[in-house]
């Protein structure tokens, strides 16, 4: 190491001593059938490229929204976590029903967006929707089956907004009831 | 001349880039990411094998069958130092094959590592295949500057595994030097500073006639941004701790979302100096929820990561001094990988080296775009060949009132051509004198002149009748060629302009600062010129709407008319820009009585419109073309 040398983009061409009719003929030709494929070149770069930007700002535009829609889906969870822990209505009468229907908004104007909750639990874990966090050893589930779901998973129409994050089953025989849990 | 990719094949992340159309463009992925993860598994009862982000996300169910950093394994004997430390880290297995290379095993099978490498680039081969819609055959590799032989050609063998030929494999600091351009230096040292997600390299190369030379490499092999995230969520736990007297530690859930956490706030504090750490319900006990809410200024996360951003500098200093040299003779730093973001990280870098670090290319892609430079020379070498100017000013001609109106603007890559048509100012005007101007200003005076001809045989004709189609054609050399052509005759005159303005770098650079300092002033001059044009345009327009309509308009009516195009006419005079606006606004008022009585008398038919009173709308534009 240390001591390897590479050629960078900048060669000179060895210069021809005195070239003849021919050569330059040679030459000439060889330079226009260059020229011609890099004319080609460019103008097919442009009608892709054309036809890509549409796509492109569209996907700009996107990508846009992603970035907002995940900080909302972050505050979502929070709610959520919130929710969990709303007193009973004997307790505080009316606030569930009250902040039910503020969750319930929030999720009308996800789905006004086209996003929509990934329905992991149940199903065999599937990595391009869903992240594992944890493996938990179980004799109630089959193994692969996602038992529970840590934060929730969110398409937006066709693709993956943000995978959810879950635990997967670990499938044991009836023995061993402590769970594993792998990093 | 099929494409050539571009690829950073890096120990965490990879990412890949091509030439288009003469720039390099970094290319997503199948999943909409720019960088995809160095991670491959196989899932043991279905066979079924992942790569990249899937890889990782599965990794927990599957650790013994994820391989991930396989590059720290590429073309390594499975009794060297190196790798007996990194087994050590890894929970997939390494195994010893019979020719004495380190082999990772998936799926209860042995691979070589070049072969997990291949299923890494087979993925982004795939994906840019996708993205770009041709197929992709051969490849730029990079590689660390320290790879030896054997190295190099495991990661040529994962190159023809995958299905690509490896053009040529460069070092990644080379790489990152071409994406600045640096090739084209010449006898200079460059320090390439390169902090990633878990390795740390320096490398100190020489440049001289387009040839990198290394000249000494030095590193950290486990230093990088995790360890940094780390710090940070130490920390955290820490303070939550001393606060509530619960240990995170103990909670899987709450460390997830504290690791998450803790990498937002790293990114969000290289642009902030504080940022807050918000952890709603982040666990609970007998009491009830607890919440995690805590500040986190720049200077305190300076302070945490002090000790990992001085463990770099050691390296530096010792690759300085195995290349013979001093920190003062570097002249040029650059910065790759994602942790050099990092505020106190350049700030190491530039106390270290006593340079500002180049920036402006993702440090993320650096390495990739670089390759793909590398990639596009050897495609064909379209940028030697074809290397496009663009016109460094303002290409115009001068309009009535002395306005530049422009039909090329600055910056417009060559050779390029536009045509607009435009008018005469006066009834009866048989000739027109293009003036054609080079600059930002939009005053004809201001700017440079670099050319005028007179169109002459025009026939006579009420103002704005005539067209006139201006042509502006500059070719690759720059040439400009000027055309001015009436439709109604076919008459044609053309001025060629060569090397269109001689203008040296500074003066180009002082015009374009002229207009920036100017704008506002010549924005004020050009409204007021335009007010005044559209003040003329109405005058002639209400008299040539009461010389139409003469026996049907009442007298007093005509008179007010008059009167209003008169008191115009004097507004125009001088110099209060209000009053004409006012004026004007009068005359159009007492032009509509006209028009609406008009319109009556010829029951159902349109109204005769009123010649167009602001010259800007449509394709025909007012010239300055007065006659001679």
């Amino acid at each position: 190491m240390g001591e390897e040398a590479e050629r960078g983009p900048l060669e000179d061409d060895a210069l021809d001593e005195e070239p003849s009719l021919e050569d330059r003929l040679a030459e000439a030709l060889r330079e226009k059938d260059q020229f011609r494929l890099i004319a080609a070149r460019a103008q097919a770069d442009l009608q892709n490229y054309r036809k890509r930007a549409g796509e492109e700002r569209e996907e700009a535009r996107r990508g846009a929204n992603t970035a907002i829609l995940l900080r909302v889906l972050s505050v979502m969870d929070d709610f959520e976590r919130a929710m969990a822990h709303v007193p009973d209505d004997a307790v505080a009468p009316g606030l569930p029903e009250g902040l039910r229907l503020v969750q319930k908004s929030m999720t009308t104007l996800l789905e006004s967006e086209g996003v929509s909750r990934i329905e992991a639990v149940g199903s065999a874990f599937d990595p391009h929707e869903s992240e594992a966090v944890m493996y938990q050893e179980t004799t109630s589930a089959s193994d692969g089956e996602v038992i529970s779901v840590v934060r929730e998973g969110y398409r937006q129409r066709d693709r993956v907004l943000r995978p959810a994050q879950v635990v997967v089953a670990k499938r044991v025989e009836q023995h061993s009831e402590e769970s594993e849990v792998a990093e | 001349m099929p494409k050539v990719l571009g690829i950073d094949l890096g120990t965490t992340n990879s990412c890949m880039a091509v030439i288009e159309a003469g720039d390099p463009r970094v290319l997503e992925n199948a999943e909409g990411a720019r960088t995809t993860p160095s991670v491959v598994a196989v899932n043991e009862k279905s066979g079924e094998r992942y790569v990249g982000m899937t890889a990782r996300r599965q990794a927990v169910t599957n650790p013994n069958n994820t391989v991930f950093s396989v590059k720290r394994f590429m073309g390594r004997r499975y009794d060297e130092e190196n790798v007996q430390r990194d087994i050590k880290l890894v929970p997939f297995e390494v195994a010893k094959h019979s020719n004495g290379d380190a082999h990772v095993s998936m799926g209860g099978k042995g691979y070589a590592p070049p072969e997990v490498a291949a299923m890494i680039l087979q993925k982004m081969k795939a994906d840019a295949e996708a993205k770009l819609g041709e197929s992709v055959t051969q490849a730029v590799v990079t590689v660390p500057a320290y790879f030896n032989d054997s190295q190099r050609n495991a990661t040529k063998d994962a190159g023809r595994i995958a299905g690509l030929d490896v053009l040529r494999i460069i070092n990644e600091p080379t790489a990152a030097s071409l994406a600045y351009g640096l090739d084209k230096k010449t006898d200079e040292k460059i320090a390439v500073y390169d902090l990633g997600g878990g390795t740390f390299d320096i490398t100190i190369l020489q440049i001289g006639d387009g040839v990198f030379e290394v000249m000494a490499t030095n590193g950290d092999t486990h230093l990088g941004g995790d360890d940094f995230d780390q710090r940070i969520m130490d920390w955290i736990v820490a303070e939550f701790l001393r606060d509530q007297g619960i240990d995170l530690k103990q909670d899987r859930m709450a460390l997830q979302r504290l690791r998450e956490a803790a990498e937002r706030a790293k990114v969000e504090l290289t642009t902030l100096t504080e940022t807050e750490i918000n952890l709603p319900f982040i666990t609970a006990d007998a009491s009830g929820p607890k919440h995690l809410v805590m500040t986190l200024s720049r200077s305190k996360l300076e302070q945490l990561v002090d000790d990992l951003v001085q463990r770099s500098i050691g390296p530096c200093r010792q690759a300085l001094k195995d290349a013979g040299t001093e920190a003062g003779d570097i002249s040029e730093v650059i910065l790759v990988g994602g942790m050099t973001r990092m505020p106190a990280v350049q700030k190491a870098v530039v106390d270290l080296f006593g340079k500002e670090p180049h920036q402006g290319v993702n440090p993320d892609e650096v390495v990739a775009v670089g390759a793909a430079i590398q990639a596009g020379v050897l495609q064909g070498e379209v940028q030697d060949l074809l290397l496009l100017d663009v016109t460094p000013l303002t290409l115009g001609i001068e309009t009535l009132g002395g306005v530049t109106t422009s039909l090329i603007p600055r910056n417009t890559t060559i050779p390029t051509a536009k045509t607009e048509t435009f008018t005469t100012a006066a009834d009866g005007q048989t000739s027109v004198e293009v003036h054609v101007l080079q600059g930002e200003r939009s005053m004809a005076g201001e700017n440079k002149t670099i050319g005028r001809f007179m169109l002459d045989g025009i026939l006579p004709a009420p103002r704005g009748v005539p067209q006139v189609e201006v042509t502006f054609d500059i070719n690759a050399d720059g040439i400009l060629e000027v055309s001015a052509k009436d439709k109604g005759t076919g008459k044609e005159q053309r001025i060629t302009i060569t090397a269109s303005s001689g203008l040296s770098e500074s003066e180009i650079d002082q015009m374009v600062k002229d207009a920036e300092t100017h704008a506002e002033e010549d924005r004020q001059k050009r409204e007021e010129i335009e007010t005044r044009n559209a003040a003329d345009s109405a005058t002639y327009a209400a008299e040539k709407l009461l010389k139409d309509n003469e026996d049907k308009v009442p007298d007093d009516l005509k008179e007010e008319v008059t009167a209003n195009v008169q008191a115009v006419r004097d507004a125009l005079n001088g110099e209060d820009m209000a009053a004409i606006t006012a004026a004007v606004a009068a005359l159009q008022a007492s032009v509509q009585k006209v028009g609406e009585i008009v319109y009556s008398q010829q029951g159902g038919q349109g109204p005769t419109d009123p010649p167009e009173a602001d010259g800007d709308s449509g394709g025909t534009v007012e010239g300055e073309y007065r006659e001679v």
